[in-house]
């Protein structure tokens, strides 16, 4: 009548502990914090860029830049104070500031709640905050599209030689 | 079968991020960047049959291009990128704002004496056109206009129109709403799932300018093939005119 509860069996020590993989999380395409200091370069406020601007290291822009903009396995953010007029290439495009030219990000584009772009997105996948202003239009392409483009941007890549940016001057104040 | 017979029935389908039956890879389109904006609070669904006739008449197109006039949206560009619509997005209304706010600047850096140039609303129409909807002919399948018309000056709206009916593919189809009385407040539109859309109240950028009735709808849209209206209980005319 008074059993004693039976107090749960143990896992027997010789019994192999199974932890399954945690599911790989999609890289989100939600907000994220803007962070100047983790993009290896970086176009602070009072930069002003005229040229073209190609190589593979992640690119913060927060100044103007005019020209275009070509980081095929890296990622461009534009941040809120950025004004850039030039097309973009990148693995990863974020807009948060003023941008007119051509978006063609090979993994995904996010438009910011701040962002100001006028041009054509083509990418794999898109984000748009609300709040966000855009006018263009938006074509999504599947991965091999993607993968092509990257391609051949490569080769391209390869007959010419990659400039870096010219005409660096500061902004009046 | 047509993509879009595939969602008729499915009322309570509210639209999920990521799905996509169609193209190689099944691009995705998430619906990430759901931060709300300072601006708009939703207010809810309503039910629209204009959405559904608009969705059932292009039932057979399976990919397009769609003009949105409205602000994006990524529920309204997410609905429709994933029944393979290529998705142009031009918000006319805020494009006349900053318009008219480039004119009055103009006007004022004018040198006393000098000529302002014709300042008639229908030149002023022209001017704005100018940079707005330049599209090549025959561009769209699809346009949403929304409530747009309302809050143009007419000058600008037959110009819009107009302007809409040589972008617009034969048997392309427009969505517009109208009006039937002095709305309360301000609001902006976007697409939820097959059957509902979602009206956002929103700072007003103008007060309404005109009232339309069905007789002037039809009027303006005279050069469509036909058109048909819907009424709401919330005096909302939802009208589909098809080229």
């Amino acid at each position: 009548m008074w059993r004693k509860q039976e107090e749960p069996k143990s896992a027997s020590p010789a019994a192999p502990l199974v932890v399954s993989p945690a599911p790989e999380q999609p890289r989100s395409l939600a907000a994220e914090p803007v962070e100047p200091g983790a993009a290896a370069g970086h176009v602070s406020k009072a930069l002003i860029i005229k040229g073209e601007i190609t190589g593979n290291e992640e690119l913060f822009i927060d100044g103007e830049v005019h020209g275009s903009i070509r980081l095929t396995d890296s990622s461009v953010t534009i941040g809120p104070n950025g004004r850039v007029t030039a097309d973009i290439e990148a693995a990863e495009i974020i807009v948060r500031g003023k941008v007119k030219g051509a978006l063609r990000g090979r993994e995904r584009v996010l438009i910011g709640r701040t962002a100001q772009a006028t041009g054509d997105v083509v990418t794999r996948r898109v984000a748009i905050e609300d709040g966000a202003m855009f006018r263009g239009k938006i074509e999504i392409v599947p991965a091999e599209e993607a993968r092509e483009s990257r391609t051949a941007g490569a080769a391209a890549g390869a007959e010419s030689p990659r400039p870096v940016a010219v005409n660096l001057k500061e902004s009046p104040s | 079968m047509g993509i879009f017979s595939k969602l008729r029935g499915a009322a309570s389908d509210r639209q999920t991020s990521g799905r996509s039956d169609y193209g190689k890879g099944a691009p995705a389109v998430t619906s990430g960047g759901q931060a709300p904006g300072p601006a708009f609070a939703p207010r809810g669904g309503r039910t629209s049959n204009s959405l559904k006739e608009f969705l059932w008449h292009l039932d057979d197109l399976g990919h397009g291009n769609l003009l949105d006039l409205g602000p994006v949206w990524q529920t309204t560009v997410s609905f429709f990128i994933e029944r393979g619509f290529k998705v142009y997005t031009e918000d006319l209304l805020t494009a006349w704002k900053d318009f008219l706010r480039l004119e009055e600047e103009r006007l004022r850096s004018l040198p006393p004496g000098q000529d302002p140039g014709d300042m008639t609303p229908a030149r002023r129409a022209e001017r704005f056109l100018e940079n707005s909807l330049q599209y090549p002919g025959e561009t769209f399948d699809a346009v949403l206009a929304w409530d747009l018309l309302d809050y143009l000056e007419s000058e600008v709206v037959t110009r819009v129109v107009g302007r809409l009916t040589d972008l617009v593919r034969e048997g392309g189809v427009v969505l517009a709403i109208f009006h039937s009385r002095k709305p309360e407040g301000f609001q902006r539109y976007r697409v939820l799932d097959t059957q509902n859309l979602e009206l956002l109240p929103a700072p007003a950028l103008f007060p309404v300018q005109r009232i339309y009735q069905n007789r002037e709808i039809q009027n303006l849209f005279s050069r469509f093939h036909s058109s048909k209206t819907f009424v709401g209980r919330d005096q909302l005319r939802e009208g589909l005119f098809i080229r």
